[in-house]
């Protein structure tokens, strides 16, 4: 039998209110010693809170939802650890799922908003190609989408990589790269039309280099659909000597199958990922890769959010953060940790 | 401003308990031109259910939670990827919830039985001591446990490590090595204690070829941790040629530290991991490694969960499943 507030406050000789007070550090006159002896007589019984009842009676459940369209990748692993300890620093439960849609395509507004979050979060959300985003805003939850892809009418933690990807392929130029391929999922249209920060970087660098652009298409932008596109694309046209990937996943099968086809890395070939995975430090030699400050945008994701959940009327936050390029032993020959 | 049941009645002329029926699907005799106009109008006026309402009302919220400890390792995601697939299969809510662990080292359950969740998924849960899982049982919140280690306590679906150890280190011989180290992290007395699995299993394959164990013992089970203490013992002098490793990040770090030291995996040192994450697969050479059948242990764990809820008082129910040894070039000579 679940004990009551009245209960709690029977036994201590005190309000109900004062009970609560204390029990939710609320500040209030009451001493040291009553505060003391009700948290024991709490506990001495058995008391907890109803989560549902406080939910119901406050309209706040202090969870968040967590959208991501693929959790079995490690960088979206890496965030949604990062993010998970955030959360619980700051008193929070997090909700993991993928957006509910619905047939079309658009999220499902019912279902979220029956639920009671206080708040979504989404990694990369325009990738996820959700319709539905609008009018999900139109209800009035508090969101905030992180990533290399952001909605733009809403808050956001952007992270842009032109800067770095122009710097990867002129790294890649300075060491005497001939071609400079772009390995990337045949997704251009939707990459052009959302202005991909990799892709405008690769583009920016190749024209001031005066170099042709070579796109090597993947089936998507996992480990298992690159190799067989890229093995068919060195075969057909031979390798290009540098190859700007477009996320770690990718590089590290095209590590693999390269080496696997008897050419040396980075003596024949230069491989650049991006995102900075951990497994990036488990290959020979280590991958050079355009890192994501990964603690900064979800521990500035989530003050952002807590913020928007205060303040539902704030004006649009939006933060831009820059990504950098780790260069390692995959573009320099005999490079060694420092 | 919130739509009520009440709104959305008055409008379509009916009950409130009309309404409610309809829109639950609840199979009493309302026409079906009415339930149609009742779901149009709700759909209109914007109505849904307030599911804190229902679930205060029910004592059923339709959401569960996860317990991970260790989220950093890619097992712990490979698991939290198929239960959120079964939760979605279910028509759940996932909650991942760090067990909130005090201090103490106990677990606060005062957090969890207060949030409402209608059961808890446990991964690992002795491994992560938690203490204080057996108040929470106590509570009556169902919990179903799972992975290589679990308690009685509740419902679980357990991976057995023993038999398949033995088979991987019986491997290591058959393809001649003959100085077989475990890689092990520093909880050697409580795995002692426990008769943990793994352990149990090299210490068994050991003992019948006759060859004396050896342990490395790293501070955690962590990839870094891993390479340095490896690293360490081989510059020690010590020369075992082959690796049996608690878990695939191990593996991986063993795999580095001994690459490191100029030696060649397989030949120099064949290596064998546990768990069968992904990244195994793009190692060079692939790692050798137990993998734990994480999709079809999933699947029983929500079985077990749903039939938990439905009868609390049923029996204990348990399921031990066994791991795959997907023999690879780490272990091929």
């Amino acid at each position: 039998m679940q004990v009551t507030l009245q209960q709690v406050a029977k036994q201590a000789g005190v309000s109900v209110s004062t009970v609560s007070r204390v029990l939710n550090n609320a500040s209030v006159r009451v001493g040291p010693e009553t505060r003391q002896r009700i948290r024991e007589i709490a506990a001495d019984m058995g008391y907890r809170a109803n989560g549902t009842a406080r939910a119901l009676a406050t309209g706040k459940t202090h969870s968040v939802a967590l959208w991501a369209d693929n959790v079995l990748s490690t960088y979206y692993s890496q965030m949604i650890c990062l993010l998970r300890t955030e959360a619980e620093n700051h008193g929070y439960d997090l909700m993991i799922g993928k957006a509910d849609t619905l047939h079309d395509g658009s999220i499902n507004s019912a279902k979220l908003m029956a639920w009671p979050l206080d708040g979504v979060l989404t990694i990369d959300l325009p990738r996820a190609q959700i319709p539905g985003l609008k009018q999900s805003l139109l209800w009035g939850k508090p969101f905030l989408n992180i990533g290399a892809y952001a909605a733009g009418d809403a808050d956001f933690v952007k992270v842009d990589f032109t800067s770095a990807a122009v710097e990867a392929v002129r790294h890649l130029d300075s060491l005497g790269c001939d071609r400079i391929a772009n390995l990337l999922p045949d997704w251009l249209d939707f990459f052009e039309e959302v202005g991909d920060t990799r892709l405008t970087g690769y583009q920016l660098a190749m024209s001031q280099l005066g170099k042709k652009i070579e796109y090597i298409f993947t089936e998507n932008e996992r480990r298992q659909g690159t190799v067989a596109p890229l093995e068919a694309y060195i075969r057909d046209h031979g390798c290009p000597q540098g190859i700007f990937c477009y996320n770690d996943d990718m590089a590290i099968s095209a590590h693999l199958l390269i080496q696997k086809l008897g050419l040396r890395i980075p003596e024949d070939v230069a491989l650049i990922g991006c995102n900075g995975i951990d497994d990036t430090d488990y290959l020979y030699p280590q991958l050079t890769t355009i890192v994501q400050p990964m603690e900064m945008m979800c521990a500035t994701a989530w003050n952002l959010l807590e913020k928007r959940i205060r303040e539902p009327g704030c004006p649009l936050q939006q933060v831009t953060l820059s990504a950098r390029l780790m260069v390692r032993g995959s573009t320099v020959k005999d490079w060694q940790p420092t | 401003m919130r739509t009520s049941l009440r709104q959305v009645a008055e409008r379509a002329g009916v009950s409130g308990a009309t309404v409610s029926r309809v829109l639950n699907d609840v199979n009493v005799c309302i026409t079906p031109e009415t339930r149609e106009r009742v779901k149009s109008i709700a759909a209109e006026m914007g109505y849904h259910p307030n599911r804190v309402a229902r679930a205060l009302a029910t004592g059923r919220t339709q959401a569960l939670a996860l317990w991970i400890v260790n989220f950093r390792s890619p097992y712990y995601t490979k698991l939290m990827y198929y239960n959120r697939k079964q939760a979605e299969l279910n028509g759940y809510d996932l909650m991942i919830s760090g067990a909130q662990i005090r201090n103490g080292g106990s677990l606060d359950a005062s957090k969890l039985v207060s949030w409402p969740v209608d059961g808890i998924l446990a991964v690992d849960v002795p491994r992560g001591e938690t203490p204080g899982l057996a108040d929470s049982l106590f509570w009556g919140k169902p919990v179903v446990n799972m992975g290589g280690y679990v308690t009685d306590l509740a419902d679980y679906v357990r991976v057995d490590f023993r038999n398949r150890s033995a088979e991987a280190v019986k491997h290591l011989y058959e393809v001649g090595c003959r100085r077989i180290a475990y890689v092990v992290p520093d909880w050697f007395e409580w795995f002692n204690e426990t008769d943990d699995p793994r352990l149990r299993g090299y210490q068994d394959a050991m003992g019948e070829l006759g060859s004396e164990p050896e342990y490395i013992i790293s501070t955690n089970e962590w990839r870094s941790t891993a390479i340095a203490r490896v690293s360490e013992y081989y510059r020690a002098g010590n020369r075992p040629d082959a690796l049996f490793c608690y878990n695939d990040d191990m593996a991986i770090g063993a795999y580095r530290a001994v690459r490191d030291l100029g030696l060649q995996v397989p030949h120099d040192v064949a290596l064998i991991g546990c768990d069968g994450i992904e990244e195994t697969e793009y190692l060079d050479p692939q790692l050798t490694t137990l993998e734990q059948p994480v999709s079809k242990m999933c699947e029983v764990a929500w079985t077990f969960m749903k039939q938990r809820i439905e009868d609390p008082g049923m029996p204990l129910q348990r399921a031990v499943v066994q791991p795959n040894l997907l023999i690879r070039g780490s272990s091929e000579r």
